[in-house]
């Protein structure tokens, strides 16, 4: 059947590959709010000096921080250094109680913040996203199961619960991963299971079983794409957050370990016991730092969320 | 309903119910929806059936439980039989609820229904789509495919259009990639796009061409039968004529069988052979196109029909605008569904308690009618479904009761005659229990029936059961009624006098 | 009404509402959308004014800069005078923001916050006052986490405490001769339809409609007049308050004096606009002194308010509840005092656009905007508002505009109709014409592609249609903007702009094929 040429649409340019013109469009867009650049930028700065401390720790001289208390030179108390520029510019905010200089031991803290972060991140939203679509696309049991389930973590603080699980595992830096990835994945559990839920309903999916596709087929195929974005967006808020907990946890001294372990949030909970001194740089310091980073994350993930709403796209 | 067509019919859809849960909290079930109430029909090839009804009346879930994208409560759904075979299981299902619905059967027909049980249970079960597994659902679907009313819903925003259409010959058809590619190709063309719009995402198109990419996706599979819900609703009208044009066109080249689902009136006598009209999850009526535009005879269809707006001023006249609204199908009134809106009920048409207590109160309202201001205030009206009775509570005992009666049974009377006044006949008994409470007794409701009217007409509706005649029409029924309770102060049963006598 | 009935006999049918050159454009990441290209129209008083189009269109747009409710951002009304009872509403649209249009993705919008404010004082007191809107989607329109109730009277009391408090005072200080006149008024009608509108009517100004029915059963008894006035006194007494009405009277003032200040910033605004330097000065300095009036006069009055609040906000209160079940009644819904108090959730589709007119009503306005009211019901449903609409606009004698996509609507609903097509009006013309007579190449297309039950069509017949879509306005076709569907179409069509020129008998229509006019602004 030919139609009449008046039936069809003009003719337009072949368009060879699609998804990449998609993909640089949704760039050229989140571009262009200029807080969500910002804290892309910033953001992407944080990742390379980790990145960079992992590969060539050299650059960042932060090789051997155990050496580094001995870099030290004259100093004569064993209170922090005020932050000077008259040894260095390693020493421009000053240094810790062991008297290891705050700049460098921050950048290096980097690269254990951004790695457990992604890591309980990663992990807890796989797994989430398949327990949460799954639950969300099939429904009935073992939805109320996950609800249930969910419910118990969500109905506890937070706080509570790591304090509980690493408790029982014994409290070092690895239990409290453990125990974080243990709360995390409920998280991304219910957020993908409620837009499973809506996307089951969608007619598209209802058009694939027409055609014979398995619910197990439609998960994959049709409704984890469509939920993926919500959930990394989710992801770039989180990755803050954890960087967070991890002071609080220190501070609570639920992780005991290492007082020389680089992690923002063991500087941040250490240098406490001098505030009252009027020593703030150990705190603040390092403070500021996690706070520009979550809030570049945050901006960058709100960014993320803008332009990834396809109520914008159409 | 077997017909002497000559055409085949692909699909039969026999007393097919679907109840949907209400569940409140944990898996607690709370009652249900009745969303598809006894629906029976047949599509023959070619041709296309138009459903048609307000919002939530069942039209989209007919189509879902037809395709088997939902479970059926009950009921049984046959397409694409061996013609013969289809007959004879028509003919099994027809006489099969015919007999299961005689209150009283003879010896004879309970054998009959015996047998025929033990004919067709094995046969529902082999072939009916609400009776069979996914997997052996599997090769009709190649058959029937939908098109869907939301064009932004119906297509994955995250996928090509070249894999959107290409999707069910993928699951489907036995050919390989180069096939399947030229195959989505000419679809493409076919539907009035061009190849490079393969390349795109649905976010690209307008509402207009979404749903051409959706017809695409349909038809390429070449199936017999299309369930089509609402596919021009969401359309601007220059592009709904342009959506319909082509969806004519593809029906006349490739012979294909619509069920063609619009609440658009209009729309749905442009495209139908024949038309069934829904309410509530219940056929209203089903007949030809034209028979049903011009000489409709369910009352509520006459309702609808006049309903809709018209550029020819001559069409405006005798608009019949209904009262109230659509009652909830989780709880659906008594009898005939339509009866609380209906223009045309008469008494044994459903009317129930709860149709009661808000009228009577009124009708027994010391201001409507002064002479009831003797009578001490009433304090409640209880409803009893069950009993199918009123208990009317006085706030004070009364003494003279054989008085109280006869004004409370004047002032019904009188209530009867008023416009609206015809739930009041179906009033049977009206009697003190106690002294201060007086119990109202409503007559049994009847439930319509489908039944084939005219040739090929069928109703649901009272007016037309048993008794009605065709060239005399409604009148004898009405004339009939009205002596029946023309004296409706003697006719009122007395319980008490009853006994006593 | 709330408002005395107008009487049919004094209607001007003057122009209520003039549009001229409206422009609206959303300066959105993509582009402007040049939503509204010029559009000029105007209502009558006492009319219903269609305007259909398909989606994207501009109706609902137009509507919206009417109202002055135009999203900002990213829209913005950039030019024309829209006149609401001879006021220009809008003329200092160019002061309040300044725009500058580097490209189409960049643009800057730099906003007068002391002008802007002033705009939308005067804005929101005439939108109360003269015009409502309802809405396509009513369950989005009214608030989720109010009752029906509430939102009703919370218009109720924010335009119509003049009023109010009139039939307050009237209420406490009833007196022999009104009830006198009353009943000596009332034994003059005989047909009983009139004596129910008005014993209504009376009842509302004495600020007691809840004992209306017992009024009206009083008055309908067959018994001897001095029975029925002793009957009546005893109805009345007990709706009185006995509160103290003075308050009240000065509540009266005190919004009177506020339209009073309302009517000369309007006039202040149209000197502005017209740069008629004495008239500035005028009224600039009237406004001052009324302003410096109220102060004073009313200092010791927000005191008492200040201190009677509970009693004096009960008893407002109590009236405007009275009143707003008095409209869900208006609106015909079955046991308004059930549903007053129930939230939009628990209504359907119907209810809630008959709560939605209701709230419209409450401010008494003497123009409605309809955007789509029906489209979201069913047919049955539709028959219902369709019908409730014209018996208001009968009743009451204010104006509608009725906007939808459905000629067929149009076709019951309405005197004129305006055609529209990607933000501009095509033709315009009395609603026979349109239908019997249409001109302009869309309009006749849009008739031809609507499927109609009115004529008996052959199965395998197809109807006609408009090849192409509706376009993207952000990129709109040069000239006519039809051009690129139109089978008409000439060379000149792409160039520019056909005006909308009058035809004969204010037969309107903007095509070349009807004259060589072109719009200037093109
Ligand atoms: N998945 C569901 N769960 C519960 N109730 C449903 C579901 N789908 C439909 N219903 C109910 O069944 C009735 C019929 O719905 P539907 O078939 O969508 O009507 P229509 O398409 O005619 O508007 C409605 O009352 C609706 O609320
Ligand atoms: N908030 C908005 N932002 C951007 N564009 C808008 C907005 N609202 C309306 N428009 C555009 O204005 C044009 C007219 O829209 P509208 O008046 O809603 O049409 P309709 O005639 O269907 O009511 C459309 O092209 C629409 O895309
Ligand atoms: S059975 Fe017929 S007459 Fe009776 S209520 Fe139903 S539609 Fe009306
Ligand atoms: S001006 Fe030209 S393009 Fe526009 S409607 Fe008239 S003939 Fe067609
Ligand atoms: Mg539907
Ligand atoms: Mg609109």
């Amino acid at each position: 059947m030919v139609l009449r040429k008046s039936m069809r649409t003009p003719d337009v340019v072949v368009k060879k590959r699609p998804r990449l013109e998609d993909t640089i469009y949704t760039a050229k867009l989140f571009f262009k709010n200029r807080l969500a650049f910002v804290g892309f930028v910033i953001t992407m700065i944080y990742f390379a000096i980790a990145v960079i401390d992992e590969v060539y720790p050299q650059w960042l001289g932060v090789s051997n921080l155990n050496s580094m208390a001995n870099w030290v030179p004259a100093l004569s108390s064993n209170v922090p250094t005020a932050p000077t520029l008259s040894h260095g510019w390693m020493y421009i905010f000053g240094t810790t109680q062991f008297l290891v200089p705050i700049f460098p031991v921050m950048l290096a803290a980097l690269k254990f913040d951004i790695g457990y972060s992604l890591l309980i991140v990663t992990i807890g939203a796989l797994f989430g996203l398949a327990v949460g679509t799954i639950a969300g696309y099939f429904g009935k049991i073992f939805d109320e199961i996950l609800m249930r389930v969910t419910d118990i973590f969500f109905s506890v603080p937070f706080i509570v619960l790591a304090f509980a699980i690493s408790y029982a595992l014994g409290r070092s830096l690895n239990t409290v991963i453990i125990a974080l990835i243990i709360i995390w994945w409920p998280i991304y559990a219910r957020l993908t299971r409620g837009l499973a839920l809506s996307t089951r309903s969608m007619k598209y999916v209802e058009a694939a079983t027409a055609s014979g596709s398995s619910g197990m087929r439609n998960v994959v195929v049709h409704v984890i794409p469509n939920v993926l974005s919500p959930v990394f967006v989710q992801i770039s808020l989180d990755l803050g957050s954890i960087v967070q907990i991890f002071a609080t946890l220190y501070f609570l001294s639920v992780i005991q370990g290492s007082q020389l372990l680089p992690e923002l949030g063991n500087m941040i909970s250490r240098g406490q016991t001098y505030l009252p001194q009027g020593i703030w740089w150990p705190v603040v310091i390092p403070g500021i730092f996690l706070l520009i980073f979550t809030v570049s994350i945050n901006l960058m993930g709100d960014g993320l969320r803008d332009v990834l709403d396809p109520k914008l796209r159409r | 309903m077997a017909s002497e067509n000559s055409k085949r019919t692909l699909l039969y859809v026999s007393h097919l119910k679907k109840y949907f849960d209400v569940t409140t909290g944990f898996l607690k079930k709370a009652g249900y929806v009745k969303a598809l109430d006894d629906v029976t029909f047949s599509l023959k090839e070619g041709e296309t059936v138009g459903v048609v009804g307000e919002t939530g009346c069942g039209k989209t879930t007919l189509g879902r439980t037809v395709l088997a994208l939902t479970e059926a409560t009950d009921g049984d759904v046959y397409f694409n039989l061996d013609s013969e075979l289809m007959n004879k299981l028509i003919d099994l299902e027809e006489r099969f609820y015919e007999l299961n619905h005689k209150r009283e059967k003879l010896p004879t027909e309970e054998n009959e229904l015996a047998e025929i049980s033990k004919e067709l249970i094995p046969l529902r079960n082999k072939y009916s789509l609400t009776r069979l597994k996914e997997r052996e659902i599997r090769k009709y679907r190649k058959n029937m495919q939908p098109i869907f009313q939301d064009p932004f819903s119906s297509l994955d925003p995250r996928k090509l259009v070249k894999d959107i259409v290409s999707e069910p010959l993928k699951l489907l058809s036995d050919l390989d990639n180069d096939e399947i590619s030229e195959k989505v190709g000419k679809m493409i063309n076919e539907i009035g796009l061009s190849d490079d719009h393969l390349f795109r995402f649905p976010h690209e198109f307008s509402g207009g061409q979404r749903q051409r990419i959706g017809i695409a996706r349909a038809i390429g599979i070449e199936p017999k039968m299309l369930v089509l819900d609402e596919p021009t609703s969401a359309l601007d009208v220059s592009v709904q004529a342009q959506i319909l044009n082509m969806l004519k066109e593809i029906q006349e080249n490739r012979k294909l069988s619509y069920l063609f689902i619009s609440h658009h009136l209009n729309v749905i006598r442009l495209m139908s052979d024949r038309v069934i009209v829904m309410y509530l999850g219940r056929i209203a009526e089903f007949a030809e196109t034209n028979t049903l535009f011009t000489d409709m005879l369910h009352p509520y269809t006459k309702a609808l029909l006049s309903a809709i707006p018209s550029i020819d001023p001559t069409k405006r006249k005798g608009r019949i605008i209904l009262e109230g609204e659509i009652p909830s199908p989780s709880d659906p009134p008594k009898g005939c569904y339509f009866h609380p809106r209906c223009p045309e009920a008469m008494k044994n048409c459903g009317w129930s308690p709860r149709d009661m207590s808000e009228p009577l109160s009124e009708a027994l309202d010391p201001f409507s009618d002064p002479a009831l201001s003797v009578l001490p205030a009433i304090s409640e009206i209880i409803e009893d479904e069950n009993d199918n009775t009123l208990d009317i509570v006085f706030s004070t005992a009364i003494t003279d009761q054989v008085r109280a009666r006869e004004l409370i049974v004047d002032a019904l009377d009188k209530a009867s005659k008023k416009a609206n006044g015809i739930k009041f006949k179906a009033i049977k008994s009206v009697a003190f229990r106690t002294p201060d409470t007086l119990t109202i007794g409503m007559i049994e409701p009847d439930v319509p029936r489908l039944r084939e009217v005219r040739k090929d007409h069928f109703v649901s509706c009272l007016i037309y059961d048993a008794g009605y005649n065709e060239h005399k029409g409604r009148k004898k029924i009405k004339k009939v009624t009205e002596e029946n309770t023309a004296n409706a102060t003697e006719n009122y049963e007395n319980p008490d006098q009853a006994r006593e006598t | 009404m709330l408002v005395n009935e107008i009487d049919k006999t004094k209607i001007t049918r003057d122009d209520y509402l003039v549009v001229q050159n409206l422009k609206t454009q959303f300066f959105t990441s993509k582009g402007i959308v040049k939503a509204i290209d010029s559009v000029s129209f105007s209502v009558k008083e006492g009319e219903v004014y269609g305007i259909v189009g398909e989606s994207g269109c501009g109706k609902s747009v137009t509507a919206t800069s009417i109202m002055d409710l135009v999203p900002d951002p990213p829209g913005r009304i950039i030019g024309g005078s829209i006149y609401i009872d001879g006021f220009d509403i809008i003329s200092d649209t160019d002061k309040l923001v300044k725009i500058t249009v580097k490209s189409e993705t960049d643009v800057k919008i730099k906003r007068n916050k002391r002008l802007i404010k002033r705009h939308n004082y005067i804005i929101s007191r005439i939108r109360g006052k003269k015009i409502a809107m309802i809405f396509q989607e009513p369950s989005l329109a009214l608030n989720p986490v109010m009752t029906i109730g509430d939102q009703i009277i919370e218009n109720i009391l924010l335009h119509n405490m003049v009023s109010i408090s009139e039939s307050i005072i009237r209420r406490e200080t009833i007196k022999d001769q009104d009830l006198d006149n009353f009943l000596s008024e009332a034994s003059a009608i005989k047909n009983h339809s009139d004596l129910k509108r008005y014993v209504q009517r009376w009842a509302r100004d004495f600020g007691m409609p809840d004992i209306e029915d017992s009024i009206l059963n009083v008055l309908s008894s067959n018994a001897a007049k001095p029975f029925v006035r002793k009957e009546l006194v005893e109805l009345i007494i007990p709706q009185r308050k006995g509160v103290n009405i003075n308050i009240f009277k000065e509540t009266k003032d005190y919004h009177d004096d506020l339209n009073k200040l309302l009517d000369l910033n309007l006039k202040l605004l149209n000197s502005e606009n017209k740069a008629d330097t004495a008239g500035i000065a005028r009224y600039e300095q009237e406004v001052k002194n009324l302003e410096r009036q109220m102060r004073t006069k009313y200092l010791t009055f927000n005191l008492k308010r200040i201190i009677l609040k509970k009693t004096y906000q009960r008893v407002f209160q109590e009236e405007a509840r009275r009143r707003a079940i008095e409209l869900l009644k208006l609106v015909n819904i079955a046991g308004p005092e059930r549903v007053i108090d129930s939230y939009p959730h628990e209504l359907s589709g119907g209810m809630q656009q008959r709560s939605m007119i209701a709230m419209a009503l409450a401010s008494d306005p003497r123009l409605l905007i309809a955007d789509e009211p029906t489209t979201a019901l069913d047919v049955t449903t539709q028959a219902q508002i369709l019908d409730l609409i014209r018996e208001l606009n009968k009743f009451t004698g204010s104006s509608v505009i009725f906007i939808t996509h459905d000629l067929a609507v149009i076709a019951e609903m309405c005197n004129r109709v305006a055609v529209m097509y990607a933000g501009n009006i095509v033709e315009e013309a009395s609603v026979d014409d349109i239908f019997t007579n249409s001109k302009h190449p869309y309009t006749t297309g849009l008739l031809k592609s609507i499927p109609r039950t009115d004529i008996n069509v052959a199965r395998n017949l197809r109807m006609e249609s408009i090849p192409g879509n509706v376009p993207n306005l952000i990129t709109p076709p040069t000239g006519c903007r039809f051009n690129p569907r139109c089978q008409h179409k000439m060379d000149v069509c792409e160039k520019s702009k056909p005006k909308l020129v009058d035809v004969g008998d204010g037969h309107k229509v903007a095509c070349f094929l009807y004259s060589d006019l072109t719009d200037g602004d093109n």
